[in-house]
């Protein structure tokens, strides 16, 4: 039992989810052309102003909301000032005192998979830097500013999480918080969703912290947790073997799966934070935090209790409904007026509309499927109107056209007639080779008898229609 | 036909009544700056083509009546405001070489009604000085007598305009840079309500402070201007959405000023005044009285915390504004930096001159850990309380008046190695900025041949009100219309 | 104390290169700057609010959308760029 005890704290910085950027009308898009998305505002050309986009104050004030925090009702932009060639105007505009979201929290199951409580310090708005691409050959360091001015939340946890586990747990929270919300699409290969982790150690029972590294950008959850693991040990081994923590920033290296300290670029750098004379304070009043309390979706977490209470879904089936918030808003509109269970409802969902989701890159929209339509499909499946293996093929028919759905389950109804003629003819004459005493029954005028073969039938084709098996079983025996 | 000696509103008529077309007038004056100009200093960039070219424009415009006031009007825009196609240096090595890709929007505004841009005035570097001495490209000279300033930091549009080089030019004002050179020349000069103009493209210098406006003979030509400058412009996020869109008329009238009073602050006219100067100023307070103007005493206490106030929140401002001059994305570039520290170091140390350097350091330091309370917060309170001082007095009255400076231009080289003393001297301009009031500066007079500025300031968004007072005063008087000597003739 | 070693430590931060005779300079001219502020030591100001902005307005926000005409040609006016990036001496992490 380790008497060292681990102090993990996340900063999580998420892109949010705006078509331009925060301070001017450049596209936010993912991977153009060097210096192609950087306009006269974003380069801080001289005479340039920012002019803030309302979008972010929305998806700040619905994450605040989300995690229960205080939405501050006047907000100031402050500059961080510093050199660095990414950072166009050598100061980012950013948030200091009176941060947009104060407070708040989310729950976790720490190691022993009981609920835990992590507080969260702060969310606040800024602007992203450019990209530096550093040339050994060429002795020199590229710089592209398509990202500089992108929006930015920077969400701040309080030093609580004591191992890697909580820690990916955490981030993995806010994840899903900031997608399914759609307040960023959270994609850590472009980089939407970075993670900064402040760790530390110290000895159990020590109320004092320890001093701690900054482990920078580190763009998974996988790699969260392995740098954390790395760099918790290395800061025992430090300590045990009576040596100091260096207060200092660390990069992970995925491949060797070590942190290394970053050169130090400056030491404790003086920010000389001010508030932006170029941007008044951001003033939101109770009205319109009200306003988007209303439209924001309940969040998973709280869904999955209510699912779990009412239905009989497994916790995967409900991990896939709640991935995003179209597939939840389709399945629940199903909910309520399906007459099959839950949990077969939903298989039927999974192995047809959600590996199309998937295998296309798809996203569930209204008009790409009805919500009634599909579940019309599975009422006519479960009572053998259509064949299963048929859905898949109806469904892509359907998919974003405004056709009559009638129009197409007609013709796929008439191809499974078909089909179950043939299995239909095949039973009934085995069952009539089978059956020679009750075939004779009949000939001698027992015409009741043609019951029992009816049933038989049906033993062997659920679902069948009964009336038409009787009109051919009739038909066969008066052949013979 | 004299063409020098008239204002813009008469220059106008011409236009209109086609005795001279803008393509001759736009001649004449390029022929007059070549002449003069090398006397005074007052231009850093001439672009005769652009400026034919749009004379040509303009000329169409008028042929097919489709003109205003303004169409075909030479003009002349500080070098600060950004002019694409056309060098913008704002006097500095730093921007020796810019060319920006865009307008300012108040460039583009005058562009699209017809005026002709000649080209950008000299000025003092990144708008700070209050004498334009600390221009790269020189000094400029003062038209009434060539050993004084100008004033600063828009000296060069002062230069030209009392010169008569060209009818009338833009400049801004943060702590007083339109209204000083505008009574050191014996000129006009507006600083508008803080947001009413404009600032995209108007390269910065403190966010908070910075205006531009007019400097005209008169004020019928700085309201001219100004009804076309002014209005909320969604790329600039400190624009106010509250300025008025109504054209400024002056419309005041010798029988309402009755219903006017006027306050006379007893802390501005203390001994720290140059005598000659508050006489001329009482002088031309008779003559409004004459016209019917109320006076009355008022006080605008804490006078003496304004310059330390202005000056550090401006060089905080600036501090931050000039980080952004650093040799990567334009600019100047020092040679063959060895490394990105070198880079920042020497490109900053060559591109920036004394005073800039000198304020960025000070406000760098204003803003840093440990001094920010004690001098830029400190320094922001000061300013609420000498804006609430000017609203407690328009309580009580309508407009003030006040000196514009406290002397008539200084000798170039008096004041240069004595910055306090040269920072001192916008004791009267300084409150106006760090309130954010429209003010005037009107000439009132002479003292020892030098001319003498008076102010007119008014409530937020009162420029129609203080442009008429001004104008009322210009009909009766005409101090505004009398031209350097060494000027006065072709 | 504002001295040589304190202007030393802010040219750092404004990122200005000073030689000795800089040094001199600004310090001297500092100092005398700040004895010009000092003369607002005396003031009673922890009832006041800071004032950022005069007249005081409220912000302005934009609506999200992206400009259909957008101008991506700054590059140009860099004193070093290749037409795809700005170039700067190596930048070592």
């Amino acid at each position: 039992m380790s008497n060292w005890e681990t102090v993990i704290g996340l900063e999580i910085h998420v892109q949010l989810l705006t078509k331009s950027k925060i301070f001017s009308s450049s596209s936010t898009s993912y991977g153009k052309d060097p210096n192609k998305q950087a306009s006269y505002v974003d380069l801080g050309m001289p005479g340039t102003l920012p002019v803030l986009n309302k979008s972010v104050i929305r998806k700040a004030v619905e994450f605040g909301l989300a995690i229960d925090a205080k939405i501050a009702r006047k907000s100031i932009f402050a500059r961080k000032n510093y050199f660095y060639p990414d950072l166009p105007k050598n100061y980012q505009i950013s948030q200091l005192d009176l941060p947009i979201v104060e407070g708040g929290y989310i729950e976790i199951k720490d190691s022993d998979n009981k609920n835990k409580k992590i507080n969260i310090t702060r969310a606040h708005l800024e602007e992203d830097a450019g990209k530096s691409i550093h040339s050994d050959e060429n002795n020199c360091t590229y710089i592209d500013l398509n990202r500089a001015g992108t929006p930015l939340l920077e969400i701040v946890s309080e030093p609580e999480m004591q191992s890697a586990n909580e820690a990916v747990s955490y981030m993995k929270k806010i994840h899903s918080i900031v997608t399914y919300l759609k307040i960023s699409d959270g994609n850590m290969q472009e980089g939407s969703f970075r993670c900064d982790a402040n760790v530390s150690i110290r000895k159990v029972g020590d109320k004092k912290l320890g001093t701690r590294t900054e482990l920078k950008n580190i763009n998974s959850f996988k790699f969260v947790e392995k740098a954390i693991n790395y760099e918790v040990q290395r800061q025992i081994d430090l300590l045990e073997e009576g040596k100091k923590v260096t207060q200092e920033t660390r990069l992970y290296d995925e491949n060797k799966n070590i942190t290394k300290s970053m050169r130090s670029k400056e030491e404790a750098n003086d920010y000389r934070y001010f508030p932006d004379p170029d941007l008044l304070p951001i003033e939101i009043n109770d009205d319109y935090i009200l306003e988007i309390q209303k439209t924001l979706p309940e969040l998973p977490e709280v869904k999955a209790q209510n699912y779990k209470s009412n239905y009989d879904f497994t916790d995967e089936q409900i991990n896939i409904i709640l991935s995003n918030s179209e597939i939840t808003n389709f399945i629940d509109k199903i909910l309520p007026i399906s007459k099959i269970s839950a949990k077969k409802l939903i298989n039927y969902f999974i192995s047809t509309v959600y590996i199309k989701l998937n295998k296309e890159n798809l996203n569930l929209l209204e008009d790409d499927l009805k919500p009634k339509d599909f579940y019309m499909l599975i009422e006519l499946i479960e009572n053998k109107t259509i064949a299963k293996n048929n859905l898949k093929v109806i469904i892509d028919e359907l998919w974003g056209n405004n056709k009559d759905i009638s129009f197409i389950i007609e013709k796929h109804i008439n191809e499974n007639a078909n089909d179950d003629a043939e299995l239909i003819n095949k039973l009934i004459k085995s069952i009539v080779e089978k059956n020679d005493k009750q075939v004779k029954e009949y000939k001698n005028g027992k015409t009741k008898i043609i019951g029992f073969f009816v049933g038989q039938v049906l033993k062997e084709a659920k679902g069948a229609d009964p009336s038409g098996i009787k009109e051919k079983l009739i038909k066969f025996l008066d052949s013979i | 036909m004299d063409i020098y000696n008239k204002s813009v509103v008469e220059l106008s008529k011409l236009l209109n009544k086609k005795k001279v077309s803008s393509l001759e007038m736009t001649d004449y004056f390029i022929n007059r700056i070549k002449s003069f100009d090398p006397k005074l200093n007052s231009f850093i960039t001439i672009d005769e083509d652009h400026a034919r070219k749009q004379a040509k424009i303009a000329d169409e415009l008028i042929a097919n009546n489709n003109n205003n006031l303004l169409t075909g009007i030479p003009i002349a825009h500080k070098d600060l405001f950004s002019t694409k196609g056309m060098l913008t240096t704002c006097a500095s090595k730093m921007l020796e070489n810019y060319t920006p890709p865009f307008d300012a929007t108040i460039v583009n505004k005058l562009n699209e009604v017809g005026m002709v841009n000649i080209g950008k005035t000299n000025m003092d570097e990144f708008a700070m000085g209050s004498s334009n001495e600390s221009s790269y490209f020189g000094v400029v000279k003062n038209p009434w007598d060539l050993k004084k300033v100008p004033g600063g930091s828009s000296g060069g549009s002062a230069s030209a305009v009392a010169a008569r080089l060209i009818p009338i030019a833009t400049g801004s004002d943060t702590g007083g840079s339109i209204r000083q050179p505008a009574s050191f020349c014996g000129l006009t000069g507006l600083k508008p309500t803080y947001g009413s103009v404009s600032r995209y493209g108007m390269i910065a210098y403190a966010s908070s402070l910075d205006q531009g406006g007019p400097i005209a003979t008169s004020a019928e030509d700085c309201a001219l201007l100004f009804n076309k400058i002014k209005g909320y412009d969604k790329n600039d996020p400190t624009s106010n959405f509250n300025t008025d869109q109504d054209e400024v008329k002056l419309a005041l009238k010798k029988q309402d000023t009755k219903n006017i009073t006027i306050g006379i602050p007893k802390e501005y006219f203390s001994k720290d005044l140059d005598r000659n100067i508050s006489d001329i100023i009482y002088q031309s307070i008779e003559v409004f009285k004459k016209l019917g103007f109320n006076f009355k005493e008022i006080s605008l206490p804490d006078h003496d915390y304004t310059i330390p106030a202005y000056y550090i929140i401006a060089s905080a401002e600036a501090s931050s504004n000039l980080s952004r001059y650093d040799g990567v994305k334009f600019g100047h570039r020092c040679d063959k930096p060895k490394n990105l520290e070198d880079l920042y170091l020497r490109t900053r140390k060559e591109g920036f001159g004394k005073e800039v350097k000198k304020r960025i350091m000070i406000g760098a330091y204003a803003l840093s850990s440990g001094y920010y309370d004690e001098y830029y917060m400190k320094a922001l309170k000061i300013r609420r309380i000498i804006r609430d001082n000017f609203i407690n007095a328009f309580k009580d009255v309508d407009y003030i008046f006040a000196p514009t400076c406290p002397s008539t231009a200084f000798d170039l080289g008096e004041k240069s190695s004595d910055a306090l003393e040269m920072y001192l001297s916008d004791i009267y301009t300084t409150p106006v900025n760090l309130a954010g009031l429209p003010a005037i500066s009107i000439p009132v007079g002479f003292s020892n041949n030098m001319p003498v500025g008076m102010q007119i300031i008014g409530n937020y968004f009162t420029e129609a009100n203080i442009l008429s007072i001004a104008h009322l005063f210009q009909e009766e008087t005409g101090w505004h219309n009398r031209i350097p000597e060494d000027f006065d003739h072709e | 104390m504002f001295d040589k070693s304190k202007v030393k430590d802010v040219a750092k931060l404004a990122m200005i290169e000073l030689d000795d005779e800089d040094l001199i300079y600004f310090s001297d001219e500092i100092v005398e700057f700040l004895k010009l502020v000092n003369q607002t030591d005396n003031l009673e100001l922890s009832k006041i609010e800071p004032l950022y902005h005069a007249p005081e307005i409220s912000l302005h926000a934009r609506e999200d959308e992206v400009d259909k005409n957008p101008k991506n040609d700054g590059i140009n006016s860099s004193p070093k760029h290749n037409g795809k990036h700005f170039i700067v001496p190596k930048v070592i992490e």
